[in-house]
Formats: structure tokens, C-alpha cells, sequence
């Protein structure tokens, strides 16, 4: 109601400035300052004659320039037309087109049911949307940093929408305050390893060791380790902690296609240095070949991320070498360079998480 | 609710500007004193809906109000203030809001100040000036609507193009709005002249003030975007060539022709046609830099826009405006009378050269800006032209204008002697060859053609000193006398000297930057040391900071002159989080009239070392400062109110025979 009223006195204002000089002039004389202006105009030269800033001569050129206009106005003036003027039927015409002009068209293009809704004023409850419930946890967050719950929730999400750097700062944030466990620690750990790419930084290598010291039987944890190990060229050892982990493996793991492929890349990668085990030697060639055309897919699809299919055929990829991290970090990357493409984030997160094709398996 | 009364009065404008564009244009033609009376008043409420309007979009940006799709794609709540606001015009439906507002703005001024205008020509003004606010508020509304709404809005918004989080953006678009709608002025007052078949000394008297305003606004706004690139984009370079910054360039080079033919309008009462087809022409070309910008046809940094509504929109009103003004000119030129005679050796033949040039250099660029895009419209190949074309073109009509430069203040109205004048212009011309030689001797066989630019700069500088000290007669009449008369000249004098100075200051930056530069590319890890010119510069580390929407690397630098520390550079790599969008931000030390400038590169593989590029850019400043001088030069001339009625000064002498003939010399 109050905009209402507000845009009927913008109106009633707008439409009174077009009627109010129309029926005041309406009243006055027709045509004609003119005169005024070149009367004005010899008031000037005499000015300036005065304060000596043009030359006499100029001054007597120049009003006479300026007397020959003001003949010519003065006769414009007299045998000037006044004819009726259309003041009347501009009045009646404006009253009626302004406000019903300006009014059909706001209510076409406007939306004056929608209230403003500054940040301030917003507030997080059951309704918000699941897009932006992240933002309500920051904000909260901002205001009670050691609400570890909070972080908790917000980590795994900040990796699930492709922010793997913010959800390592969370996961610091809850180990922090205290939240030492096993499980968080090698949750830093992998959010680090996918923030940095799928490299295994420091940082990433000091978390693992450090779930594995909590907790021996955290699979997660000792898994990354090995390939921690891996990474800093400790083959052998890296081999070892697989062979560990497979020893004592239940038969069903869901973890075991993923050990075997990281232990058959570490054999590989430290053949020079040491004896190849016959196991697994053959789909190490494959794997090879595999990764060599995984990585050039990858480079591909740094230089041109736009690209659906090229992100859901890299994400599966990753997921067959069974890389998952790599994988997720491949899938976040792509969520990002395709934000806001529905179908396209689909796609990625069906390769992410949906079955797999079984040709390599 | 403020939003909504945003919009509405933005609604509202429109209908009123519909109303300004008809009533008092029929008005005038039925010199019908009350439909004329309505256009001023009408003008200001106009602006000051429009301006209700950008307060209220203002307002959604303060308090980022993410209903409002414009500030959600466009802002972030934890964006600074000031950032939050430069962000209404940062984006293309702000800005084209901020375009209107400036247009309104001119308009009511026109309603203002234009008090003394004769009344049909004040009508027909406002109208045309009405027509361009409608054709841009429908623009606005049906392609370009800043107050669209999103419901249930988002909780955070999507931040501003990093690039754009900058003060530069503060200042630079406003003042190139300023400028090239600051000349839709002239262009109305063009058709206004057109339309009632009337046009005489006293139009130019009321068109120049406009046309100049205009000008020092359109230079501002060049020269800060250039500082801008030059310091954002971290690229080191001032002037690109980039079709943006030729859409703003040609609007600017033509209304310099049309200010000095508004002058020998002014004064002589002719190239009266010639001045109407110029502001029509500059208006135009303000529209085409509107049109290449806003349509996003080209792919660059400001062309953030992009849909085919808006450009197919935009391209409509260029061709009703420009056709339709054209068409106009063509009927009706010949009804107005042509002005007075002048000998091809005189104040209005040296003005004439100006225009000459000056066209044909616009057009120059023009090809350059327009061809690459032709030819990938019609055979879908891609080329760019870059700075060797518009050296090969533009240049070599740059040189004949800055050497006529400072000929044109010392001829006389009507009929000048050129002997004479090079006669007074001989010391400014030894001056020039002295430090052109000087300039060769001391880089000992260097760039001979710089030597040469450095000799023109100078021949520019000196010349434009040297016709305020010739007009103060300090040989005549003594050193006492002399500097009575100087502080007595003219404001419009200094002005014509300042901007002609301006020009020359300009180029020796220009000429001493693309010649004497020194760059060096290197990777740098801690405790490293680089020489660039006379600076040693080591490298003491990096640092990771955060700040509101960004992350940044910085790498902490020190500039050594001879052992001595001089300065401290901070040159960073940011990531803005929210658009994932990388920048570089140069550190720059300006000393004297020169800047040391440093920008960094990738980092090593082993995160332990960076790859600095960085420049000793002598006299870089100059370009920028020579500008300030030229708007300087505007400014003081503008601030000259005196009479300049287009009376003809009667002859003092008449001209020693067969010295005109010797022109040629």
C-alpha cells in the first residue's frame, strides 16, 4: 500500500511539472524573448567594453552585428503567427497519459509485490534453499568460530561444491579446537591432497601420519599414507604399507580395487629401483598407457573447461585407476568451470558417483 | 520497496521524456509559446527521477540486496563499501543507468543555463535531447533492466569482475560518460539548427561552452582509463589500440575538430555547415563507442556485456540517430547560409587544416577499429590490427598537425602572413633543433626518429610559450610592461596554450617511454638481486595475505640506487575466491617524471622462486600529466565568458605585398 502511495505522488509531481509551466506560459505572451536575448547581448559588449576586454572598434562591430538581429527578432515578433494554442488539448491529453502510461507500464515490467530484502535482514531457517545454506553455516560461523558441529557439517560440503581449499580450512579449523581424532585428521589430510590436485603437500603427509598414529585401523588413513609415501619417492616402503593393508583385507572391501591400482603405480613408478612383482605387472602397461591419455585429457580440459563430457569421461577415469581423489578433485573442478549448468554438473555428479563402466575392472 | 520506486520512476522518466520529445518541438513549430514552456521544467523533473532511480539502485547495492538480479550478479556482501558502490556502474545495466543519468543531467542543465537561448531553439534542443533519453530508457528497460527481481533471492551474490574492483572504475567510466554524452549537446543543438533552417555566430557562442565542457570531461576519461590499464592489467603499456579504447579515441579526436571549428564559427561566422555536420559526427561517433562497447561485438576486458537483443537494440537507435541526423543535414544544409571569406593563409585556414587532419585521422582509426570486425562478419577470418597499422596510418597525420600546431594562435583572422609568423616562430623552431640534436648526441647515434619526436614534443612546448610571450610584446614595450600585458591576456589565451603544451608534454612521454625503456624478464627466489636501468632491486620474499573476496601472493621487493634503499615494491598475484579469477597487481615507484614498474609472473614448479617482469619506464608520466594540462587549457577557456560575437575585426594593417604569396616557404 505504501508504494502505492508513494508512485501516485511521483506521478501526481511528474504531471504537474509538464501542467504547470503549460498553463502559466498559456497565460503569458506567445513568442518572442528573443528581443530579450539580443538586448541582453548589447548589455554585454557595453560590459566588456567597459572592463576593456574588447577593443572599441570590436565593441561598435559587434552591436551593430547585434542590432541587425535584434531588427530581424523584432520583426519575427510582429508578424509572427498566433494561432490557437494546443495548450488545451495538451493538458487534457498529458492528465490522461501520464499517470496511465507510466503506471501500465511499471505494472507490466515492475514487481511491487517483492519486499526489499537486504543481507542484513535475511535470516537462515528450514526454508533456505540448499545452495545457500553454506553461506547461513559461514555466517554463523563468523560469529561462533568454535561451534566444532559447525564446521563439521560445512566441511564435507565445501568439497562436495568444489571448494576443496575452504573445506581444509575447516577440517584445520575442528583439529584446531581439539578434534584430533583419526578420521577428521585424514579427512584434512584428503581435502588438502585435493586442493593441491591430487599432490600430496606436507601438510597432507603430517595429517595422514598423524590418523595413522590415532588410529591404526583407519584404512582411509593408512591408504593415503602409503600413497603419501608414494609421492615423496619411498616406493618400496609405499609398497609395503599396501601389501599391509591387503594382507589383513576383508575379502569384500569396497577399498581393495583402489589399493591394488595405487600399489601397481607405485611398483611401477619405482621399477628402476626395484624388482617388479609378476602380480600386476600387466595392467601396470595398461595403466600406464591409460594415465597417459587420462593426463593429456586432463590438460585438455585446463586449457578448455567447457566441456561436460570431457570432465564426466576424466572424473569416471580417474575413478577406474582408482585415483579418487584425483577424481573428486577432477569433478570439483569441473562443477566450477561449468557453475550455473544444471545438466552439465549432472553429468559430472553421475560420474562421480554413479556405477561404474566395468571394461577395466 | 525502494527498488520498486527505482524502477517505477525510471518508468516514469520515460513517459515524461516521450512527452518532452513531442510537445515542445510542435511547439516550436507552431510558435506556440506554451507547449515550448514546458521542456525546461520537464528536463529537471526528468533528471531528478532518473537520479531517485540510480539512488535507488545505489541503495540495493549498499545494502546488497540480492532480489534484485542486478546486485546479485554483480556484487558480493563482503565486498568493500566503496566497491559495493563503484559496483552499480561497473556492470552493463548500471552503466547504461549511469549513461541516462548523465544524459538527463545535460539535458536540465541546458533547462538552467540556458536562459538566454531564443526560445524555439531552446524547445527544439530539449526535444532532440528527449529523443535520446527515450531511445536509451526503452534501451534500458527492454533489454537492460537493473531492477529486475529474483525471487526467493539468493543469500550472496556473485562479486564484481576482479578487474574491475578498482578506483580507476570509480572515476573513469563517469568521466567518459560525461564526455561522449556531453556531446550529445552539440548534437542536439545541430539538429535543432537543422530543423528550424537557422544557424549564425551566436549558436556557436552557446554550442562551444557545451562542446568543450564535453571535451575536458572525454580527455579525463581517456587519460584515466589508459593510467588505469596501464597499472591494472599489469601488462606495462599505456595505449593498446583495443577497440574500446578506440571507440572512446575517435569521438575525442573529432570533437577536437569541432571545437576549433566552433571557434572559427564563433568568431568569423564560418564553416558554419561544416561545424553542424561535426557535431553531428561526434555525437555519432560517441553512439558507435556505445554501440561496440555495449553490444559486446568485441571480446575485451570492458565488453561486459553480452547478448544479441541488446546489440541488435543498440545498433537500431545508431542507425535511426546517425541515419536519421545524416538524412536531416542532407535536406536541409543548403538553407543554411554559408559564412564569411577567408584567405586560404589565416586563423581559419590553419583551423580548417586541423579539421582537415583530424577527420581523416578519425577515419584512419576508424578503418582500423571497424575493417577486423567487418571482415570476421563476412568471411568469419579473425585478425587483429594492431599498433603497426595505426602507426603507419594515424601516425603520419599526426606529424603534420603537431608541426601546423603552433602556427595556427600566431595567424591573424581572415588573412595571415605566414612569413611573419615564422618570422616571430624562428627562436621556438632553434630551440627545437637544438635538443634534437642534443638528443642525438647524448644517446650517441641512438633512434634518430626519436631524437626527431623529442624535437617536435619541444617545438610544441616552446611554441605554445612562445605565443603568450609574443602576445605580452616583452620586446616592445618592456620587461615591467611586458608582464603587465601577459597577466593581462586572456583566460582563453592561456587556455590555447596549456592544451597546445599538453600536447607536446604528451608526446615526449610518449616518445621517451617507446624508445628509452628498459625491461627485464627474470625468475627471482629470495635473496636474489635484478638490475633494471639504474635500480638493483633484490627480492626478500613472498607473503600470503587475504582480504575480503581475495587471496594474494605478495612478493616483497627492494629498490636500491646506488646502495641506497629508495623504495619498498610490493608487486602481488591475487585470486579473487568468488570468480575464481586471477589478477596481477604491479607495483609502481614514480621517480621524477619516470616509474619503475614490476609485475610477477608463475611461480617456479618448486614454489620457491617467481618470474618478474619488470620495466624502467623514463617519462611515462609525462603522457598523463600533458593530458591534465590539456584539460587544464579546457577548463581555463571554458572559464573565459567574454563576448565573441561574430563581428569581423576591422583589418590593422594591411598585409606587405607579395609576402602572402610567399607561403609556401
Amino acid at each position: 500500500m505504501m508504494l502505492w502511495i508513494v508512485l501516485a505522488i511521483l506521478t501526481g509531481l511528474a504531471t504537474l511539472s509538464v501542467l504547470v509551466p503549460l498553463a502559466r506560459a498559456g497565460r503569458g505572451t506567445v513568442g518572442g524573448d528573443d528581443v530579450e536575448v539580443y538586448r541582453d547581448q548589447l548589455g554585454e559588449i557595453e560590459r566588456d567594453l567597459d572592463r576593456g576586454l574588447v577593443a572599441r572598434e570590436e565593441a561598435a562591430a559587434a552591436r551593430a552585428e547585434i542590432a541587425r538581429r535584434l531588427l530581424k527578432a523584432d520583426e519575427a515578433k510582429a508578424s509572427g503567427p498566433t494561432r490557437a494554442s494546443f495548450a488545451k488539448i495538451v493538458t487534457i491529453a498529458v492528465i490522461a497519459f501520464v499517470p496511465a502510461a507510466s503506471l501500465g507500464a511499471y505494472t507490466y515490467v515492475g514487481a511491487p509485490d517483492l519486499p526489499d530484502q537486504p543481507v542484513a535482514s535475511r535470516s537462515c531457517g528450514p526454508e533456505t534453499p540448499l545452495t545457500d545454506l553454506v553461506i547461513c553455516i559461514e555466517r554463523h560461523l563468523a560469529q561462533n568460530p568454535d561451534d566444532v558441529e559447525g564446521w563439521r557439517v560445512v566441511a564435507p560440503v565445501y568439497l562436495r561444491i568444489g571448494r576443496p581449499q575452504d573445506a581444509a580450512r575447516a577440517y584445520g579449523e575442528i583439529v584446531r579446537r581439539g578434534g584430533t581424532d583419526s578420521a577428521t585428521l585424514a579427512d584434512l589430510g584428503e581435502a588438502i591432497v585435493i586442493a593441491a590436485d591430487g599432490r600430496f603437500p606436507p601438510a597432507a603427509i603430517e595429517a595422514f601420519n598423524a590418523a595413522v598414529a590415532a588410529d591404526g585401523d583407519n584404512m582411509k588413513a593408512r591408504f593415503y599414507a602409503a600413497r603419501g609415501l608414494a609421492a615423496e619417492g619411498r616406493f618400496d616402503e609405499a609398497v609395503q604399507a599396501f601389501d599391509a593393508m591387503l594382507a589383513n583385507a576383508p575379502p569384500d572391501a569396497p577399498w581393495l580395487a583402489a589399493v591394488r591400482a595405487s600399489r601397481a603405480e607405485a611398483v611401477e613408478a619405482g621399477a628402476p629401483a626395484m624388482e617388479a612383482p609378476a602380480e600386476g605387472g600387466a595392467p601396470a602397461v595398461n595403466d600406464g598407457m591409460i594415465r597417459q591419455m587420462v593426463a593429456s585429457l586432463a590438460e585438455r580440459l585446463a586449457a578448455e573447461p567447457l566441456d561436460p563430457q570431457g570432465w564426466a569421461r576424466l572424473v569416471r577415469s580417474y575413478r577406474v585407476l582408482g585415483d579418487e581423489p584425483a577424481a573428486t578433485a577432477a569433478a570439483a573442478r569441473g562443477r566450477a568451470a561449468l557453475a550455473g549448468d544444471v545438466e552439465a554438473i549432472a553429468l559430472i555428479d553421475d560420474a562421480a558417483n554413479g556405477p561404474l563402466p566395468n571394461a577395466l575392472n | 520497496m525502494i527498488s520498486e520506486v527505482g524502477h517505477f520512476a525510471l518508468v516514469l522518466a520515460l513517459i515524461l521524456a516521450l512527452v518532452q520529445s513531442v510537445v515542445p518541438v510542435i511547439g516550436a513549430r507552431r510558435n506556440d509559446a506554451a507547449l515550448m514552456a514546458i521542456a525546461p521544467p520537464v528536463a529537471v523533473t526528468q533528471l531528478l527521477l532518473i537520479a531517485l532511480s540510480f539512488a535507488a539502485l545505489t541503495h540495493a547495492y549498499v545494502v546488497s540486496d540480492f532480489s534484485v538480479v542486478n546486485v546479485y550478479e554483480n556484487s558480493h556482501s563482503a565486498k568493500p563499501m566503496l566497491y559495493k558502490i563503484t559496483g552499480v556502474w561497473g556492470n552493463h545495466e548500471g552503466s547504461m543507468l549511469l549513461w541516462v543519468l548523465i544524459l538527463a543531467l545535460f539535458g536540465a542543465a541546458v533547462a538552467w543555463f540556458g536562459g538566454n537561448l531564443p526560445t524555439t531553439l531552446k524547445a527544439n534542443v530539449l526535444g532532440v535531447q528527449a529523443w535520446i533519453t527515450v531511445a536509451f530508457l526503452l534501451f534500458i528497460l527492454l533489454t537492460s533492466n537493473p531492477f529486475l527481481r529474483l525471487s526467493p533471492a539468493p543469500m550472496e551474490g556473485q562479486d564484481l569482475n576482479p578487474l574491475l574492483q578498482d578506483i580507476g572504475l570509480a572515476i573513469h567510466p563517469p568521466l567518459l560518460y560525461l564526455g561522449y554524452v556531453g556531446f550529445s549537446i552539440s548534437f542536439a543543438f545541430a539538429v535543432a539548427a537543422l530543423i528550424e533552417g537557422r544557424i549564425d555566430a551566436a549558436w556557436a557562442r552557446w554550442v562551444r561552452p557545451w562542446t568543450l565542457a564535453a571535451w575536458v570531461f572525454l580527455t579525463a576519461g581517456i587519460s584515466m582509463g589508459s593510467y588505469w590499464a596501464y597499472y591494472e592489467l599489469g601488462w606495462g603499456g599505456w595505449w593498446f589500440w583495443d577497440p574500446v579504447e578506440n571507440a572512446s579515441f575517435m569521438p575525442w579526436l573529432i570533437g577536437t575538430a569541432l571545437l576549433h571549428s566552433a571557434l572559427v564559427m564563433e568568431k568569423r561566422n564560418a564553416l558554419k555547415i561544416w561545424t553542424v555536420l561535426l557535431a553531428i559526427l561526434t555525437f555519432s561517433l560517441s553512439l558507435l563507442g556505445t554501440f561496440l562497447v555495449r553490444s559486446g561485438i568485441l571480446t575485451s576486458v570492458h565488453s561486459f556485456a553480452t547478448d544479441p537483443a541488446r546489440g541488435v537494440f543498440i545498433l537500431t537507435i545508431l542507425l535511426i540517430f546517425i541515419g536519421g541526423s545524416l538524412a536531416l543535414f542532407a535536406l536541409r544544409a543548403s538553407s543554411l547560409q554559408a559564412g564569411g571569406l577567408f584567405a586560404p593563409v589565416s586563423r581559419e585556414g590553419a583551423l580548417v587544416l586541423n579539421n582537415l587532419l583530424l577527420t581523416a585521422a578519425t577515419a584512419s582509426v576508424l578503418v582500423g577499429t571497424l575493417y577486423p570486425m567487418a571482415l570476421e562478419a563476412v568471411t568469419g577470418d579473425k585478425i587483429s590490427v594492431g599498433e603497426p597499422f595505426f602507426n603507419l596510418t594515424f601516425g603520419p597525420l599526426m606529424i603534420p598537425l603537431l608541426l601546423a600546431v603552433p602556427f595556427g594562435p600566431f595567424l591573424a583572422w581572415k588573412r595571415g602572413d605566414i612569413y611573419a609568423v615564422a618570422q616571430r616562430l624562428y627562436a621556438a623552431f632553434g630551440i627545437a633543433i637544438l635538443v634534437t640534436l642534443a638528443v642525438i648526441w647524448a644517446t650517441s647515434g641512438g633512434p634518430v626518429l626519436a631524437a626527431l619526436g623529442i624535437g617536435l614534443a619541444t617545438w610544441l612546448m616552446v611554441g605554445a610559450a612562445a605565443e603568450l610571450l609574443f602576445r605580452a610584446r616583452f620586446g616592445d614595450v618592456g620587461f615591467a610592461a611586458g608582464w603587465r600585458r601577459l597577466a593581462g591576456l586572456p583566460r582563453s589565451a592561456y587556455g590555447t596554450a596549456a592544451a597546445h603544451a599538453g600536447l607536446g608534454i604528451t608526446l615526449l612521454g610518449i616518445v621517451a617511454v617507446s624508445t628509452f625503456e628498459a625491461e627485464t624478464i627474470t625468475v627471482m627466489r629470495r635473496g636474489d638481486t635484478a638490475t633494471i636501468g639504474a635500480y638493483e632491486v633484490s627480492f626478500d620474499g613472498f607473503e600470503n595475505r587475504a582480504a575480503g573476496t581475495y587471496r594474494e601472493l605478495v612478493a616483497h621487493m627492494t629498490a636500491r640506487k646506488d646502495g641506497e634503499v629508495v623504495a619498498r615494491l610490493d608487486p602481488s598475484k591475487r585470486i579473487y575466491e568468488v570468480r575464481q579469477m586471477p589478477t596481477t597487481e604491479a607495483a609502481i615507484v614514480t621517480h621524477g617524471f619516470s616509474q619503475l614498474y614490476v609485475t610477477l609472473g608463475d611461480t617456479t614448479a618448486e614454489n620457491d622462486g617467481i618470474t618478474v617482469r619488470m620495466w624502467d619506464k623514463p617519462l611515462v608520466t609525462l603522457i598523463w600529466l600533458g593530458t591534465v594540462a590539456m584539460m587544464l587549457g579546457g577548463a581555463l577557456s571554458l572559464s573565459d565568458r567574454r563576448l565573441r560575437v561574430g563581428a569581423p575585426k576591422p583589418a590593422r594593417a594591411a598585409p606587405r605585398p607579395g609576402r602572402t604569396l610567399a607561403a609556401g616557404e
